[in-house]
Order: structure tokens, then C-alpha cells, then sequence
């Protein structure tokens, strides 16, 4: 019992260590110093446009306290309940993800990726790897390796989008032992995290139009229906109406309801996709270049994030969000709460809350 | 006790997450289970040419790893076409630079499978067009299903269910383009 209690509290400490709360390595002057060979690695897993959605994890939080088979039960039940939010996200961001059907952002991505690499002139650029999957790149000589890693989706509401570049900057070192699996030894020399948050798009909402379409749809709908069983013999027909009237009115109801959680997102997705996903492509390219923004400010930035957050001379936009840059409409700031040294790019009258928040 | 269940449970956690360690090579094989009738198209003189337009040639990710193709995609779309829409119309897959705008053409735009939470989604993606007559249009396929293993039969599955969606949505345009 003593044991398990131990264990435990050993394993919750190492789960929590995970998510220390400093999350950039900050560069050392040295390493900006000696102009050092680099070799990139720009990573893009994603085809599509992707969405955030809800993911329930109560059950096995619930079940925990009817022991492993409660906890099992719980998983399954949260499982498929993410079924169906997976389903219903995947489901309402069609329309957009139709209309950015010819658009190769990937390759947009690898080459703003790396063109923000090579205009930093205290690095050495070498190699690029455009690599689009999750594939580890396998390395024969020692190096300094940059490895961007990238992403992109709506928030769950749909009404903006955000990007996320991981850098992280290895010192790849051979370790000699042929007997050891992996031959490569790997240093972190520096790693932060950028997000770029867009503009957001007004909340859609059932059209006058839309609404009068509907019920139009409805009535013609249930005409059909009573030519259909006009042959049926008087009881059949009578039972047929009754479930027909039922079908009639839940139909009107929804049709005079406003737009449900789905059927919005559904219609924000659409939203997005007008005009050739005009929009939306405009603010993809936009992210590249503030995450290249982003880039070239913060890697030689050697202060860690502690020594920034006790630096009083930054203006706070909100709190825990330093302002470090403002440009036009948009500001970059530094997180020194939680995942302290993150940078983001947002509008600067948006709910900086959001640099913060997964939405 | 309550804590010998946390142990545990925080043991099945870890092994869960560790997942493959090494890239999903999948030997694609088209196999429909389904048992409903698959409303083929009987008599069809026409030749629908295929056209690989993928930006990006993996299949996706799963827990991490790539999902390769082992085996030729083309093939396996191919025979999923024959399977769900009937041995009278003939396929065949072309360069994307020889269409012709008369042609009706059968572009494969994306083929797929993400993870996400303990649940995976496939999505197989056509547009069919026929320039001439000014017909565009998008085909999707999505499945999704809970993800156990992250394992070859499931991903499988998965992806020929996404295939089968895909075509089942095509079938009445392609059977209108027969009839003409």
C-alpha cells in the first residue's frame, strides 16, 4: 500500500514536471557568436485545414473511483464521445477545407520557413529538409540541426485561426557506441514556441432569408408527403398523418431556431471558404510572416524567461503578456506566466487571453 | 487499493502512449465487408482517366509516425473504383498534364489518416471535372473511428472506409456521365 502510494505520487510528480513552467531555452551569445553551419528541417504534418474540437475527459476522472474498471469504462465512454466530436468537426469544416482545395500552403510554409531562416545573417544556413510528415530525419554527420515544426486550425467556435511553429535548435553529436540503439546524441541548444492568432470573423447567424427558406422547404416537403399516403387506407393514413405533423413541427421549430453549435460552425466554416477562401488565405500567408517576425526577434534574444519577467521596463499588455513589438494593427507579446517565454502575434485590440488559452 | 488502480492505470497510460515507434507502412488492399449492395453501375462505354494532383504524397500521421503507402496507391484506388462502382467502366490513371478539357477527369486530391485524441479520421478527397461543360465538383470521404492501436488493420479500415464513402457520393454523377 505505502509502495503504491509512493509510485504514485512519483509518477504524478514526473507527469507534472512535463509542463514546467518555462518553456523557452534561451540561446547562448556564444552560439550567435561563432556563425555556426546550420541545417534545417521545416515540418508540416497536415494536409488539410483543421479544427479544434471539444474532447471530453470526464469519464475516466469519474471511473477512477470504482478502480482500473471504472477508469476503463470511463475511457470508453469519453472515447466515444470524441467520436463524435471528431465526427462533427471533421463534418463542419468541409465547406472550408473544399475551398482551400488547390491551395499548397505546405509548400508555401517550407519555403517562407526557409527564407526566414536565411535572412538571419548571424546563422549559417546549410541544408533545408522539407519534410511533410512526422518522419525523424536520420543524420550521418555531426551538426546543428533547426527543426520548425508546424500547425494550423480554427479555434473550436471556428472564428479565428491559429498557427503554431515549435523551434528547437540541436546540437546533433555522435555517440560512438555502435551497441546503443540510437547513435546520435541530441543537445537542445535553444527552443521556444510561437503562435500567431488571426483577426476574427463575425459570429454568423440565421439569415432572415435562410429561416423563410426553410419552412418553404418544410411545406413543400409536407405536401409531398400527404400526396404520397393519399391512396392509404383511413386508419394507415391517419396514423401516417399524425407522425407526419410531429415530423412537421420539429422541422419548423428548427427551422425558426437560431443556428445550433454545429450548424454554426458549419456556417463560420462557409463563412471562411467565400471569395475563394480569400480571407483565410490571406491570413496563412500572414502567419508566416510573423512567426518569421517572431523568429528573428526572439533567437537572439539570450535572456531567459525569468530574467524577463523580472524586468520591469516592458510594458505588460495584459497580465503575464509582455509587449515587445507593435506593428501596424498587430503586437507581438512575450508570455512570463505559465508557458513563459512563448511569443505571439494578435491584433492588438483582440483578448490577448487568447495568446494564452487553446480556443 | 484506490492507489494500486492509479499505478496501473498510469502503467496502461504510458504503454498506450508510447504507441508504434516506427513509420506505418501499409500494404494497401481495398476489402469492402459490407454486406449492402454496392449499386453498381452496369453498362458504362466511357473511360474515366485518374489523375494523382496530391500536393503531398504521405498518408498522414498516426500517434506521431508517418503512415507510408507500401504498396501503389494507384492500385488500390483503382480496384476500390472497379468494387464500388462496377467492372463496365474502365479506369485508368494518366499524367495530370495530359487532360484535355473534354475529357472527364477524376482527380485524387488528398488521401489521409490523423489521429486525434483516441480517435482517428480518414479523408479521401476527388474532384471530378469535365472543363468543357464547366462541371466541377469535390468529393469527400471522411470516417472516423476510435484508435486502439494505431495498428495496420484499424488504420486500414479506416482508409477503405473513407474510399467507399467517396465513391458511394460520386455514383450518381458517374452514372449520369455513363448515360451520356
Amino acid at each position: 500500500m505505502k509502495n503504491s502510494q509512493k509510485i504514485c505520487l512519483l509518477m504524478l510528480a514526473a507527469l507534472l514536471s512535463g509542463c514546467a513552467s518555462s518553456y523557452k531555452i534561451p540561446m547562448t551569445k556564444e552560439f550567435y557568436d561563432a556563425k555556426n553551419e546550420v541545417n534545417l528541417g521545416t515540418f508540416m504534418a497536415q494536409a488539410e485545414m483543421d479544427a479544434r474540437m471539444p474532447v471530453s475527459n470526464s469519464g475516466a476522472a469519474v471511473g477512477m473511483q470504482f478502480g482500473i474498471i471504472g477508469a476503463l469504462i470511463g475511457s470508453a465512454i469519453d472515447n466515444s464521445a470524441n467520436n463524435d466530436n471528431l465526427n462533427n468537426k471533421e463534418s463542419q469544416i468541409a465547406p472550408l477545407r473544399d475551398g482551400l482545395i488547390d491551395f499548397d500552403f505546405n509548400n508555401l510554409y517550407h519555403v517562407s520557413a526557409a527564407e526566414s531562416v536565411k535572412s538571419l545573417d548571424w546563422l549559417n544556413l546549410q541544408k533545408v529538409s522539407k519534410v511533410d510528415d512526422f518522419k525523424k530525419l536520420t543524420f550521418d554527420n555531426e551538426q546543428y540541426f533547426l527543426k520548425l515544426d508546424s500547425s494550423y486550425a480554427l479555434t473550436r467556435s471556428f472564428d479565428s485561426l491559429e498557427f503554431f511553429t515549435y523551434a528547437t535548435l540541436f546540437k546533433i553529436e555522435k555517440n560512438g557506441s555502435k551497441k546503443k540503439k540510437n547513435k546520435n546524441k541530441e543537445t537542445v541548444l535553444f527552443r521556444n514556441l510561437y503562435k500567431y492568432v488571426s483577426p476574427m470573423i463575425p459570429d454568423q447567424v440565421k439569415s432572415k432569408e435562410e429561416t423563410e427558406l426553410a419552412i418553404a422547404e418544410t411545406e413543400e416537403w409536407y405536401q409531398a408527403q400527404i400526396k404520397r399516403i393519399e391512396g392509404w387506407s383511413k386508419a394507415n393514413k391517419k396514423s401516417k398523418t399524425r407522425s407526419l405533423n410531429r415530423e412537421k413541427k420539429k422541422r419548423l421549430s428548427s427551422a425558426n431556431s437560431p443556428y445550433s453549435w454545429g450548424e454554426k460552425n458549419n456556417a463560420m466554416a462557409k463563412y471562411w471558404a467565400k471569395d475563394d477562401a480569400k480571407m483565410i488565405k490571406s491570413y496563412m500567408s500572414e502567419a508566416l510572416s510573423e512567426v518569421g517576425k517572431m523568429l528573428a526577434m526572439d533567437m537572439p534574444d539570450f535572456k531567459s524567461a525569468d530574467e524577463h519577467k523580472k524586468d520591469k521596463s516592458i510594458p505588460l499588455h495584459i497580465k503575464g503578456q509582455q509587449k515587445i513589438h507593435s506593428e501596424g494593427e498587430r503586437v507581438i507579446l512575450r508570455s512570463v506566466s505559465g508557458m513563459s517565454g512563448q511569443l505571439c502575434s494578435i491584433k492588438a485590440d483582440m483578448d490577448a487571453r487568447r495568446c494564452v488559452i487553446i480556443h | 487499493m484506490r492507489y494500486y488502480s492509479l499505478v496501473i492505470a498510469f502503467s496502461l497510460l504510458m504503454i498506450v502512449g508510447c504507441g508504434p515507434s516506427k513509420e506505418l507502412l501499409l500494404p494497401l488492399k481495398y476489402v469492402n465487408k459490407s454486406t449492402q449492395s454496392k449499386q453498381a453501375i452496369s453498362e458504362c462505354h466511357s473511360t474515366l482517366y485518374l489523375y494523382d494532383t496530391r500536393k503531398i504524397k504521405t498518408m498522414g500521421q498516426m500517434s506521431g509516425q508517418p503512415v507510408l503507402a507500401k504498396s501503389g496507391v494507384k492500385d488500390w484506388l483503382k480496384s476500390a473504383a472497379h468494387k464500388e462502382l462496377g467492372e463496365s467502366l474502365d479506369f485508368e490513371w494518366a499524367e495530370p498534364s495530359t487532360y484535355q478539357p473534354h475529357q472527364w477527369g477524376l482527380e485524387l486530391k488528398k488521401v489521409y489518416v490523423m489521429n486525434q485524441t483516441t480517435n482517428m479520421a480518414a479523408t479521401t478527397v476527388f474532384l471530378l471535372r469535365n472543363t468543357e461543360s464547366g462541371f466541377k465538383r469535390v468529393y469527400r470521404g471522411n470516417v472516423t473511428h476510435s484508435n486502439w492501436n494505431s495498428g495496420y488493420a484499424e488504420t486500414m479500415t479506416v482508409l477503405n472506409a473513407s474510399v467507399k464513402e467517396v465513391f458511394a457520393k460520386m455514383r450518381t454523377d458517374i452514372r449520369r456521365l455513363c448515360q451520356a
